[in-house]
């Protein structure tokens, strides 16, 4: 579904990718997993069109991606950001409908109507400021806005930062659930044991190379992932 | 008299209103004070001398002609001066000197055609005041208000409740993320400057018309609105056009009592005052980011 080519991406002259080549099939979730810095962020941001690789293609559907980041959105790639980037000054309901952007406003309806029954929460608080939210209920948020476009692949950025494990574990399970509507998911995460218990398959990113891949399971026993990843 | 003092104080409120409101837009969205805005209002306030001089149309249809002439200005002044420096990210600075260069640049194009005199600005309505009881009011003002007023709430209107609003207002919280969303980023930004084009179009025609003259110094009036903005609050157009108002009002007033020559010290005195006490605005947003 996904397929990344010896995909090149620098800023300036600091090199954030050297010839990453990923694959991902229909309805799996693939982890990226990687310490700061190693070019998680920098990959997604290539996907999702923010950042002009130098090198490398991205197919998506057998077709390359177009160059403008709302031309992919069209394609059914939503890219949630790192640090949920929920617009603060909006309300919940319009976070959600900025979501749905490219879609009628019968279409967003209908997706508002699913999207707060999974997250009666945010049912509760259409109204306010999505600023007003907990850190936990903004990726919950964050998630809805990017269901809100129908994507038929999600990438996701680090949902686990800063939460508390009890969150963490919805997040997940809400990962979970995404995948079985059949989205693909695109899982970039620091939170290695979490993300390797959930996925079917794994890269480890390092100074902007994939050194290692393999299904969640075999990453989980690698020692060297133990090593580095998962404290011993 | 305190209801002429009133209606007159909350028409020139509202045509500041106008130019705070076409300068908030700019400063959301892409986060600096657009200063050739003035100059974008002297030259579409020519624009509709010019039609209202060559056709002898009424004032809805040179209304419109400058409205649309302005957001064209707009469009093309973000083109050519802003374009190259959102795309490259670069600093605010760079937007600083494009706005101020490009506003001398609408100023020198006025100067050529038009010269350093003044013109008469045409009279529009055939009644320069109606008489109601005891009272007389200028026509101008009820007109200005009347149009001001309404602008404003069909802009309003668009920003809270439409798609584009919501794109607009997207777009000026992050504009990253407003792309990952879908949002023709681009093109958002070109629809701000349009706007904000046309309601400083507006905004000249209507201190033309309320100034009875016309010189290539009009656009000077766009400090009011940047006042108007700091008292509201950089960036809010509620609180711009909150800002606005008050400020109308203060000076209409101010001017009644100690005479144009002190009022404008007393509402920079306001203004400074305004920085040092809440510096945020009247609207200034108490939401904050959650990391």
């Amino acid at each position: 579904m996904l397929k990344v080519n010896n995909l090149s991406a620098s800023y300036g002259y600091v090199k954030a990718l050297k010839e990453v080549s990923i694959k991902a099939d229909q309805g799996q979730i693939v982890s990226i997993i990687g310490a700061n810095g190693a070019g998680k962020t920098s990959l997604l941001r290539c996907i999702s069109g923010l950042v002009k690789p130098t090198s490398g293609t991205i197919e998506f559907l057998g077709e390359q991606i177009p160059k403008k980041p709302n031309d992919i959105v069209k394609k059914g790639i939503i890219h949630v950001p790192e640090g949920r980037k929920t617009f603060s000054g909006l309300s919940i309901q319009d976070n959600l409908l900025v979501g749905g952007y490219l879609f009628s406003a019968k279409e967003n309806e209908e997706e508002l109507k699913k999207n707060y029954e999974l997250f009666p929460i945010l049912k509760q608080r259409k109204e306010q400021y999505a600023g007003t939210l907990s850190g936990g209920e903004q990726q919950m948020l964050a998630i809805a806005r990017g269901l809100m476009s129908h994507p038929k692949l999600m990438l996701l950025d680090e949902p686990s930062l800063g939460l508390a494990p009890l969150i963490v574990n919805q997040v997940y399970e809400l990962i979970a659930q995404i995948r079985d509507r059949g989205i693909t998911v695109l899982l970039v995460e620091q939170n290695a044991k979490k993300a390797l218990g959930l996925c079917d398959k794994a890269y480890v990113l390092e100074n902007g190379e994939i050194i290692l891949e393999g299904t969640g399971k075999e990453l989980l026993c690698s020692e060297s992932v133990k090593k580095a990843y998962l404290g011993g | 008299m305190a209801i002429q003092l009133l209606l007159n104080g909350l028409a020139v409120g509202s045509v500041y209103a106008l130019i705070a409101t076409g300068f908030a837009l700019i400063f959301s969205i892409l986060k600096f004070s657009n200063f050739s805005h003035g100059a974008l209002m002297t030259l579409s306030a020519f624009v509709g001398y010019f039609v209202s001089a060559g056709t002898g149309w009424s004032l809805i249809p040179v209304l419109i002609v400058s409205m649309l002439v302005g957001g064209l200005i707009g469009l093309f002044g973000e083109f050519v001066a802003f374009r190259r420096i959102t795309k490259r990210n670069s600093a605010t600075f760079y937007y600083f000197v494009s706005s101020i260069t490009l506003g001398t640049f609408y100023e020198s194009i006025v100067t050529i055609i038009v010269g350093a005199g003044y013109f008469v600005y045409p009279m529009f309505f055939s009644k320069p005041a109606i008489w109601i009881g005891n009272f007389v009011i200028q026509t101008s003002s009820v007109v200005m208000l009347g149009i001001s007023a309404i602008v404003l709430i069909i802009l309003v209107f668009v920003l809270q409740k439409t798609k584009m609003g919501r794109a607009l207002r997207a777009v000026s919280y992050d504009r990253d993320t407003a792309y990952l969303m879908g949002i023709d980023v681009f093109k958002t930004i070109s629809i701000a400057f349009f706007i904000s084009g046309a309601l400083g179009a507006l905004a000249g025609v209507f201190l033309g018309i309320y100034n009875y003259t016309l010189t290539a110094q009009l656009g000077n009036l766009v400090v009011k609105g940047f006042i108007a903005s700091v008292i509201g609050g950089l960036g809010s157009i509620s609180g711009a056009v909150f800002g606005a108002v008050l400020l109308g009002l203060l000076e209409t007033i101010l001017i009644f009592f100690i005479g144009s020559g002190y009022a404008p010290v007393a509402t920079f005195l306001i203004m400074i005052l305004f920085l040092f006490i809440r510096p945020q605005g009247i609207a200034g947003k108490s939401v904050q980011e959650k990391a």
